[in-house]
């Protein structure tokens, strides 16, 4: 399998970046650990002619803990998330994320970033991230804007980010007290597998007891991850207990558009909504009681 | 036995290579001069080439040669080649995504994949047929000219089945089916092909038969079998896939050939999926009949076994099924019929347990039933059918020594049945099956003989020349335990060479869990002609009688009444042999299977095994009653193993068996979408990974074999055999559903529990 002839540019500054992704534009993609835009230049479903390598940027690759966020580079590696205590104490689910993505050798090379950018519906980081409301900030030679990751994902592979634009930090809210996440993703094997279906949840309890922030997300069963309006409207406003939850999960099955093919099928795919947004929501309420 | 290496812990000799990454494999090789080759496959499971041009590819830079069917010799090819029915290009017609058509050579791979690209192929589309037994109807379209699909048909009979279902107080039927799975080796399949201008032919590639691919390449070439050589390296895994030449070798050597220079084919990962050949399917309806004692009176089966789209292994495999079918217990009544039937599919070959992994699912989930349908435990209903030593069976075979009853016990109580069968609580089960399998492989060829050669070098070294052909599963260090043990060497002292048809004595390559037994015992004869003169050297050096030398620590160690302990190094001694005697040390050894002449492999094919090694494994499990997940919490394996050679070894093979049989029973399964393989990468093939593996507790049962070198069987295959039953059997402890057909999904498991 061949990789169709492209040049290769390696900026060492962000603004180098920005001026190389302005003059090539649409003929140009940024590359960081190349674990999904290698394996789909060779398959031939792109073909760049213009690849950005942005991993020789340093200022890409910082993790901190400031003003009540987790900032972390569009090139931090994914091994170093599962690593990193700031993300495993604050916004754990983003650890399972991580820790779910692929197999270490892919995790060494793997970047926060790449798993945003490429927009894969399939993608581990995604639901956790938006189960916080994570931030994006992207960056270009005309400045640099913040999107809420919501609005980042268009369809499988395109997002929010313009030919001459990259991602260049991702900012997570520190949940607060009563606040709790979970993440959960089903394949057909324990590991180095693609997601049949991945679920993240998060529920914020205020100090009666009763939930005041729902998000539920859910992918590989539409064309971009999917929060779940239905679930998150019956979770709203009520005291949490399994029978909530339940219903939750039911309601969850109505949110999502899932596709048969050879990875299951879309009934198998609902079915499994339902029991990952019902565990999740357990691991949420578990955490979210810790955190009081 | 334990000797003073024999039955010990002793690391594979070639594990510090293999763990550091330095070990060098077929795809490693580049040879001077070297070019790429790649062939042009069909895109369309079953198509007539209307035209073929090649010109545009022959006109792009860097292409050293293009060739298709008019460049090749076309005479048919097969392993057995009295089924012979596949050329090295298809000319006329295209029978499955995959089969050859052309091919190139170029300077490097990316232009070959770029010529590929540039080859007009012009098809014309027929029907296709995908499953067996569509492929057996009346209208089903032919894929050969031959008046049906089916390609092949075997029975064998004994005893009245009919009258005995008739006064059996129990019978029951059932049909039961495996899916096609990939062998999954580490290393493709590939090989490089020098053909030089004094006409040899040299092939290096990963064969787990050296010499008999050799006389396949001459045989497809049309050319002398002195003019081919095939050399091995280190090997990735062959599993059976490896057995029968791949149509890659003759392509590169043509290459080769037409450009003068060496030229490697290596498959995609991919094209291996695609191509490399899969697990015989086998679709199976079984009828077992027993009295209300739980003794079995009669079994007879049907097998339809997937061919795929040309002839391979399958008359081998359903020849051994039904010779394992006829001997895990001694039925009285007994019908088998098997047959392979062609699909438009990549060919089906050998793989680890040839065919006994799918009857023996079949045949030890039916026996649960039938336990059931009587009242009888399963693990009992095995204990008062399992044969005996020295019994002779119905069919006509002799278990000289056999320990399935200890193998019962052991798996049993090491799994805690009598506390888990039937608990009935969280989803959980246990479930047990029984299996033999061959400990020396089979004598259908009609010979089995090999020999080996040992030199004694003046540093004390000792190097054995074997055709053990080593593709992991550590022949090699089998080898060199046995040569430490006999000469009383360290293992650093021995050397083995191997790996190429031009130094290595004829063998039949590695499968069938022969090559400890055959090999093996080729070497213990060499290392037991070694020891002869060694000692007889030392006694004239050391001026005593031979009877009074011993070898021990690298040491010839003189010992009598009267005498003083005297002794010399290996080395001094083969120095003097050569220098004082002017006799180096070198001997041969042999081994040959006492074959009766008159044997007859269709009245008599029980006599294709010698030695048979019996195996019980048990397993717990817990079903998620929610995703339809089977967790596997523990395994135990009870395995025979006559005499345990390196139990390091012995348990390695059984672990990664007993893994490999888990991802058949629930999770493997090749995809096809109009006959192209969809999940044709490790990320939609499902084999399991570390995460799947439960504690796995291998129990090694010696009872001595009366032929196996120091009492060993072969125990290369065992670990699968029984595994996908014992799992399927646990299913129904913990869920009261009853699997007939592999793979058991997830999405099954969850459907069924829905309908319960």
């Amino acid at each position: 399998m061949l990789l169709p002839k492209f040049k290769f540019h390696e900026p060492k500054t962000e603004q180098e970046a920005c001026q190389i992704l302005t003059e090539y534009g649409d003929k140009a993609r940024p590359i960081a650990g190349g674990t999904d835009l290698v394996v789909n230049m060779k398959k031939k479903l792109m073909s760049p002619e213009h690849v950005v390598s942005l991993s020789r940027i340093a200022s890409l690759k910082g993790l901190q803990k400031e003003n009540g966020f987790v900032k972390i580079g569009a090139c931090f590696t994914v091994a170093d998330m599962i690593e990193a205590k700031d993300i495993r104490e604050n916004v754990n689910a983003l650890s399972a994320g991580a820790a779910a993505l692929g197999s270490p050798l892919v995790r060494n090379l793997a970047t926060i970033g790449g798993n945003l950018g490429s927009a894969r519906p399939a993608a581990d980081l995604p639901p956790p991230l938006m189960a916080y409301g994570a931030t994006l900030i992207l960056k270009s030679g005309k400045g640099k804007r913040n999107i809420a990751i919501d609005d980042f994902f268009k369809s499988p592979g395109t997002t929010e980010c313009r030919p001459d634009e990259f991602i260049a930090e991702i900012q997570v809210l520190t949940p607060p007290a009563g606040a709790g996440a979970g993440y959960i993703n089903l394949g057909a094997r324990k590991a180095q597998d693609c997601n049949i279906v991945n679920v993240a949840s998060f529920i914020c309890l205020n100090k009666s007891g009763v939930i005041d922030t729902a998000r539920v997300i859910l992918g590989c069963v539409g064309p971009v991850h999917l929060r779940a309006p239905a679930a998150e409207k019956i979770l709203m406003g009520e005291k949490p207990d399994k029978v909530l939850f339940r219903q939750a999960a039911d309601a969850a099955k109505t949110d999502c558009l899932p596709i048969t093919d050879f990875r299951g099928t879309g009934e198998y795919k609902r079915a499994m909504v339902g029991v990952l947004t019902q565990r999740t929501l357990e691991i949420a309420l578990d955490e979210a009681k810790k955190n009081n | 036995m334990k000797g003073n290496i024999i039955g010990k812990r002793i690391p594979r000799i070639d594990s510090v290579p293999k763990a550091t990454g330095t070990a060098e494999y077929t795809v490693d090789l580049k040879l001077p001069g070297m070019i790429y080759g790649k062939i042009l496959r069909s895109p369309l499971p079953h198509a007539r080439i209307k035209s073929l041009d090649v010109s545009a590819a022959e006109a792009l830079p860097g292409v050293c040669a293009v060739i298709t069917a008019a460049d090749v010799p076309m005479g048919k090819f097969s392993f057995f080649q009295w089924l012979a029915d596949k050329t090295i290009f298809s000319s006329d017609k295209v029978r499955y995504v995959g089969d050859e058509v052309a091919a190139v050579a170029a300077i490097d791979a990316d232009t070959a994949e770029k010529a590929i690209e540039l080859i007009q192929v012009d098809y014309d589309p027929l029907p296709a047929v995908f499953e067996t037994e569509e492929a057996m109807t009346a209208d089903a379209p032919l894929i050969h000219d031959q008046e049906s699909n089916i390609g092949f048909k075997v029975e064998r009979h004994f005893g009245d089945p009919d009258n005995a279902f008739e006064s059996c107080d129990f019978v029951v039927e059932g049909c039961y089916k495996t899916d096609r799975v990939a062998h999954c080796c580490l290393e493709v399949s590939n090989c490089v092909a020098s053909w030089t201008p004094e006409g040899r032919l040299s092939i290096w590639t990963n064969a787990q038969a050296p010499h008999t691919q050799r006389q396949e390449v001459a045989r497809i070439l049309e050319i002398p079998l002195q003019d081919v050589r095939i050399i091995n390296s280190h090997m990735g895994g062959g599993f059976g896939s490896k057995l029968v030449m791949d149509m890659k070798l003759p392509i590169a050597a043509v290459l080769s050939k037409k450009t003068g220079r060496p030229v490697k084919i290596q498959n995609t990962r991919a094209e291996e999926f695609s191509t490399a050949k899969t697990r015989y399917g086998y679709t199976m309806y079984v009828k077992t009949g027993a009295k209300k004692d739980g003794t079995l009176q009669a079994r007879t089966v049907r097998v339809i076994a997937d061919n795929g789209a040309y002839h391979d292994k399958g008359p081998a495999t359903l020849n051994f099924s039904s010779m394992m079918f006829a001997t895990l217990y001694n039925i009285p009544n007994i019908h088998y019929e098997g047959m392979v039937v062609y699909t438009n599919k990549q060919m089906s070959t050998a793989f680890r347990g040839f065919g006994n992994p799918q009857l023996t699912f079949a045949c030890e989930v039916q026996l649960d039933e039938l336990a059931e349908k009587i009242g009888m435990d399963p693990v009992e209903i095995r204990r008062i059918n399992a044969n005996t030593p020295g019994q002779k069976l119905q069919c006509g075979a002799v278990v000289p020594t056999c320990g399935l009853r200890e193998c019962i016990e052991v798996a049993a109580q090491n799994i805690a049945w009598k506390e888990k069968y039937n608990r009935k609580d969280k989803l959980r089960g246990v479930g047990v099956a029984n299996m033999v399998h061959t400990a020396a492989g089979g004598r259908y060829y009609g010979y089995n003989a090999t020999d080996s050669f040992i030199k004694v070098a003046d540093d004390g070294t000792v190097s054995i020349v074997t055709p053990g052909l080593e593709m992991g599963q550590g022949v090699h260090t089998v080898v060199a335990m046995i040569v430490a043990e006999e000469l009383g060497l360290d293992m650093k002292s021995v050397k083995v060479l191997s790996n190429d048809t031009d130094l290595t004595p004829y063998d039949l390559g590695s499968w069938g869990s022969r090559a400890t037994f055959v090999v093996g015992n080729a070497a213990l004869a060499t290392a037991r002609e070694a020891r002869v003169v060694i000692i007889e050297t030392a006694a004239k050096m050391l001026d005593t009688k031979p009877e009074f030398i011993d070898l021990e620590n690298g040491m010839a160690v003189a010992r009598g009444p009267g005498m003083p302990e005297k002794s010399v190094s290996m080395g001094k001694l083969a120095a003097y042999a050569i220098n004082n005697m002017k006799a180096p040390i070198s001997v041969k050894g042999q081994w040959a299977d006492d074959i009766p002449e008159d044997w007859d492999i269709k009245t008599e094919f029980v006599k294709n095994v010698r030695s048979f090694a019996f195996a019980t494994q048990t397993c717990e499990v817990e079903i998620d009653k929610d995703t339809g997940e089977v967790k596997v919490l523990k395994f135990v394996a009870a395995h025979e193993t006559g005499t345990t050679m390196n139990e390091m070894l012995a348990e390695g093979q059984i672990e990664g068996a007993v893994m490999q049989g888990i991802g058949f029973t629930l999770m493997e399964s090749m995809t096809l979408d109009n006959g192209r393989v969809v999940n044709d990468g490790f990320l939609d093939y499902k084999l399991p990974t570390f995460g799947e593996q439960p504690e796995i507790d291998v129990q090694l049962i010696e009872t001595g074999d009366p032929h196996g070198p120091y009492g060993a069987k072969g125990i290369g295959e065992a670990g699968l055999v029984p595994t996908a039953a014992a799992l399927a059997n646990a299913i129904y402890n913990a869920s009261g559903i009853r699997v007939t057909e592999l793979p058991i999904t997830r999405e099954f498991m969850l459907n069924a529990l829905r309908e319960k």
